[in-house]
């Protein structure tokens, strides 16, 4: 399986190439010590926890280390990264009724602040989008109304 | 009390320690993975204090405060009362923690039990702040830091 068509995503799971050795690339430290942590079991978020790397020092690190050509994908996440549709209008619903009819427009500007769409929000935004859909409620209660309704629907997901 | 009121947080996966400390640092509840030693979380939970302290008493409109450590993020939050503080893995959302958070705070403050036990804590952070807790460099900082604003307050 090559590698070059996938954006590279933290669950992820990568090995060695056995097109390219380590040692023909001139590697940071850190990048070496990614290498050393592949072995085709851990994923990519895994091995930036092992090595104390935020996620996106992570992803640059792991984007640099297949564009050379040294790491071949091994496993893609079992889970869909990206929130099901399904989800997005259950919160459309919801929220319209603490909003009222423009809560689709609202939902769309959001997706876009977020450089998303409905077919391509990862899960682990869905608490973000939920978050900043709540500051368009003024009133403090339904606010919490309706972020406990969504904690409820996400809580599972994620 | 942690898990009774927030167990919307600590089920979520990669939380593993949530901590409620009063405004005199002392820890009302915790609950943690086995892994923590509880005797860290009253260093963590006097940090907080100090910072929070600062941040009351200069009146800044900040209630929360999140710090990426080598393997994970410590996320508190300030109440009037008492301030919460969580460990969780860097894979854990912060959006998820504050929503987890808004909702089961609602929550607690709205139980009685919790009203009675609250009524008897002191309210004020920063008055709470003992100099003798303080090393050297951090009483000059200090002393910078209100330099600046209010000066009754000195410690």
């Amino acid at each position: 399986m090559t590698t070059e068509q996938f954006k590279i995503h933290e669950d992820m799971i990568f090995k060695l190439s056995q097109r390219r050795s380590p040692s023909e690339v001139k590697l940071k430290s850190m990048e070496w010590a990614i290498v050393t942590q592949l072995n085709g079991e851990k994923s990519v978020g895994k091995i930036g926890e092992t090595l104390s790397l935020n996620p996106t020092e992570t992803l640059v690190m792991f984007n640099r280390l297949m564009e050379e050509g040294l790491l071949e994908l091994v496993g893609l996440p079992e889970k869909d990264p990206y929130a099901p549709e399904a989800l997005l209008d259950e919160i459309e619903y919801a929220f319209t009724v603490f909003v009222g009819p423009v809560s689709s427009i609202l939902i769309e500007d959001t997706l876009t602040e977020l450089k998303r769409n409905r077919k391509n929000l990862e899960t682990k935004l869905v608490a973000l989008l939920v978050e900043l859909l709540s500051l368009e409620i003024t009133s403090a209660e339904k606010r919490y109304e309706f972020q406990k309704q969504m904690l409820s629907k996400i809580k599972g997901l994620v | 009390m942690v898990q009774q009121y927030f167990s919307d947080l600590t089920e979520i996966a990669g939380i593993e320690a949530v901590v409620i400390f009063d405004n005199q640092n002392n820890i009302v509840d915790s609950w943690a993975l086995p892994k923590y030693n509880l005797t860290v979380f009253s260093e963590l939970g006097e940090t907080f204090m100090h910072v929070f302290g600062l941040i009351e008493h200069l009146d800044y409109d900040m209630e929360e405060i999140v710090m990426p450590f080598d393997r994970g993020l410590v996320y508190a939050r300030s109440q009037e009362k008492f301030s919460i503080v969580v460990i969780a893995r860097l894979s854990v959302e912060v959006s998820l923690i504050r929503l987890a958070l808004n909702v089961n705070l609602q929550e607690f403050h709205n139980t009685r039990k919790v009203r009675r036990i609250l009524k008897k804590l002191p309210d004020q952070k920063f008055y709470q702040i003992k100099s003798s807790t303080l090393d050297d460099v951090e009483k000059i900082m200090l002393e910078n830091i209100l330099e600046g604003g209010d000066d009754d307050g000195a410690v």
